[in-house]
């Protein structure tokens, strides 16, 4: 058993965590409804009562390493943001040699810039081009804010200094082909 | 790019592991997930992160 660094922020680490939740449900590890009803309390703001740590196995393990590196004793918001945000590929990449379900398209974190919101969500652009992702986890977005998306789900508002971050990054792993996804166009990763 | 990646445990003393990646051996730190010599796992940062069974590892060791 994987000894984990308890996690601080619940709220935060499963707005990035259960957009990704569908995989283990297809894969049998996570029922349904334990996730519908995760996800209901995210949005409700309800108490976050659930067995994180060992539902969410990656993320809570790389969390833990990359707390350890950073000299923390708990899993908080800047060891969930430099996960989710700068780390994430790292992890896809390990569990695409044990798990080939993973679509790394999907699975990648990515920032995006809201063009506009209406019911049927919000249309960003992103460095895959523009996309229409779900605002559940979200209140108040405006035309012009910079969000991170996760399995189409936006997550929360980043500032511009962090998506120019991940934006390098990714045109960075481009350039290098460390990128894994197979549709990616460098033209539009500049144009948000 | 730091990525994990996978080896054999050759030594163990304490919380570290020595680990074997193809011949190439790196001291890694296993106090999050307790290792036995000849255990298959995935280093991530300088940490134990996963440990595999002997026919998986060799699966993707093998790139099958």
């Amino acid at each position: 058993m994987f000894k984990t660094l308890p996690i601080k922020d619940r709220e935060m680490f499963l707005k990035y965590a259960i957009p990704c939740g569908d995989v283990l449900v297809d894969r049998g590890e996570l029922k349904q409804r334990l996730l519908d009803k995760m996800k209901g309390s995210v949005i409700d703001q309800k108490e976050l009562n659930y067995d994180i740590e060992n539902t969410f196995k990656v993320a809570t393990r790389m969390c833990t390493i990359l707390g350890t590196n950073m000299g923390k004793s708990d899993i908080d918001e800047e060891v969930i943001r430099k996960y989710f945000l700068h780390e994430h590929e790292k992890a896809i990449q390990w569990r695409m040699q044990i798990k080939p379900d993973v679509i790394p398209e999907k699975c990648m974190v990515y920032p995006g810039r809201v063009v506009n919101t209406n019911s049927k969500g919000v249309t960003l652009n992103t460095p895959l081009g523009r996309v229409v992702a779900k605002d559940e986890f979200i209140d108040r977005l405006r035309t012009g804010d910079w969000v991170s998306m996760h399995y189409s789900q936006i997550a929360e508002k980043i500032p511009k200094k962090e998506a120019d971050s991940m934006v390098n990054e990714f045109k960075e792993r481009l350039e290098k082909k460390y990128i894994i996804t197979g549709n990616n166009k460098i033209g539009d990763a500049v144009e948000i | 790019m730091c990525m994990a990646l996978l080896g054999r445990v050759s030594e163990v003393d304490g919380d570290s592991a020595v680990i074997d990646f193809g011949g190439v051996t790196k001291s890694a730190d296993a106090r999050f997930l307790p290792v036995k010599k000849d255990d298959y796992v995935y280093v991530f940062d300088g940490f134990v992160i996963e440990k595999l069974t002997k026919k998986d590892a060799k699966k993707i060791l093998k790139g099958e």
